[in-house]
């Protein structure tokens, strides 16, 4: 009976460790669209969702999740009220990046990995940009995409932090 | 340590499972794309999963809001009471005005009621609002829109203004049992027929995902000032009349734009003004269908014509 409990308390631990990294991208989604009442901010918010997704794809690619990413990419942009799929889509390509180059991420310094996010977030943003504004057959203002990306830039090593205790804490093998 | 049998199974199955990796990523990236395209052309069975999803995330949001809204609250008392000072001086001077007006009002009052006896004026039924609070907001450059704790359940149809205590702040996208969407008049999709309340010049007003609104299809000849303010019209029937919205803040080389009443950055309760938009119907059902009125006085005339056939 005990051996019983013991097995069934590590399946379960087992599945809680699979949900971590999905669980924290999720968080961040509701966390980025709460009214926080600050000025501009909304405009320029930081994609902290992807930051999540680029570090879980390369640190724990075992412990993510596809069909995850997908559905809490809708959600984003339920949320949000992007084009339903934009973000879906960006989460998925961005875990396609990094697991076809996973060669080239693999035991990288953290400036490399930090330069290599930014390269990846000007191309997703941009490629946001064309589409969204070939969806509303408009063009935006390009300084507020700029900002969104120097704040995404500028929290990435603040979140990698928080996300690498997270791993030691929760994630550690066991 | 695999047996020479798992060993063979591991070898034969990896391929398999690398190509299934490599549909799935494929599928869902695809699926995406199809989404962005089908809900380009405003494909109803998207419209409706947005609306269901928001009912089910809505109380996570309101939950999740509750902290940041006492921050804001503890924000927002340390501000009042570093301007308290101020603030008291220029409320004693805005009562020294508003009294001066209270009497010119009450004149007013009397002359209207006079004016309306004598044209037998039966006014319209008085609006009425749903309160609601703001859980949640777009992100980012693109979109401006809010997310409401209210929805069809609470009366809140798509289509009715929402305002503030200062004035428009959008109108109602999309609504879920428990939730709607609001577009904010900063939005780029967003035009309001509008007019100038001092000349009564009609135009539309535009949202550029800026803070300033553009002001479209003016009459060249029109006399506008900055200072000037703008309401909405009520033209088209979409949206009621006279709802304050701001005043022209620029005026050079044709370009006109508005500042609106509403600070954007600080909504917290909102007010969801229940109104029906007008159904425009054939002229064969117009005797018992409203039709063609471009106000909420003319809607209220017309409801009492209706009611006095019947």
């Amino acid at each position: 009976m005990k051996f019983e409990l013991e097995e069934l308390w590590l399946q379960a631990e087992a599945v809680f460790r699979g949900t971590v990294p999905s669980l924290v991208t999720l968080l961040l989604v509701f966390l980025c669209v709460l009214p926080y009442g600050i000025p501009g901010l909304s405009k320029v918010m930081p994609l902290l969702p992807v930051i999540s997704i680029y570090f879980w794809s390369i640190y724990r690619p075992e412990l993510t999740c596809l069909t995850c990413h997908f559905f809490i990419g809708l959600l984003q942009d339920i949320l949000v009220g992007n084009p339903v799929g934009l973000s879906a889509a960006t989460f998925i390509g961005i875990y396609a990046a990094v697991h076809y180059q996973r060669q080239f991420f693999h035991n990288k310094t953290f400036v490399v990995l930090w330069a290599s996010f930014a390269l990846l977030l000007v191309v997703v943003l941009s490629i946001n940009f064309a589409i969204i504004a070939l969806y509303n057959l408009s063009f935006f203002p390009l300084f507020p995409v700029c900002l969104q990306f120097l704040l995404t830039i500028a929290l990435y090593p603040v979140l990698t932090r928080l996300f690498q205790w997270i791993l030691r804490v929760s994630l550690r093998p066991a | 340590m695999p047996r020479p049998g798992q060993k063979y199974i591991l070898r034969v199955a990896l391929p398999f499972r690398e190509h299934a990796q490599r549909f799935g990523l494929a599928a869902l990236f695809s699926l995406s794309i199809g989404l962005i395209v089908l809900g380009r052309t405003d494909f109803v069975p998207i419209e409706r999963f947005r609306a269901s999803v928001s009912d089910i995330v809505i109380p996570i949001l309101s939950v999740l809001s509750q902290p940041v809204e006492t921050v804001r609250g503890f924000a927002r008392d340390i501000r009042y009471f570093i301007v308290l000072h101020e603030e008291n001086k220029q409320l004693r001077e805005i009562n020294t005005r508003l009294q001066r007006w209270e009497v010119v009002a009450h004149t007013l009052e009397r002359e209207n009621t006079a004016l309306r006896a004598l044209l037998e004026y039966k006014p319209g039924p008085a609006a009425s609002y749903i309160s609601a609070r703001v859980v949640g907001g777009s992100t980012g450059p693109f979109v401006r829109v809010l997310m409401l704790n209210a929805g069809i359940l609470d009366g809140v149809r798509k289509g009715q203004p929402v305002l503030d205590n200062t004035g428009m702040v959008g109108r109602v996208v999309e609504v879920g049992k428990r939730s709607a969407r609001v577009l904010l008049l900063t939005d780029l999709n967003s035009r309001i027929p509008i007019v100038l309340e001092k000349t009564g010049d009609r135009a539309i007003l535009a949202g550029n995902n800026s803070e300033l609104l553009d002001v479209e299809l003016l009459s060249p000849k029109s006399n506008v000032l900055v200072g000037m303010r703008v309401s909405t019209s009520g033209h088209g029937g979409k949206l009621p009349a006279r709802l304050p919205i701001g005043r022209v803040s620029v005026v050079q080389d044709g370009v006109v734009q508005v500042q609106p009443f509403v600070d954007f950055n600080r909504l917290e309760y909102v007010l969801v003004v229940d109104w029906e938009p007008l159904q425009f119907v054939p002229a064969s059902e117009s005797n018992t269908k409203l039709n063609n009125a471009t106000s909420t006085d003319q809607l209220a005339v017309d409801i009492d014509q209706k009611n006095d056939r019947q």
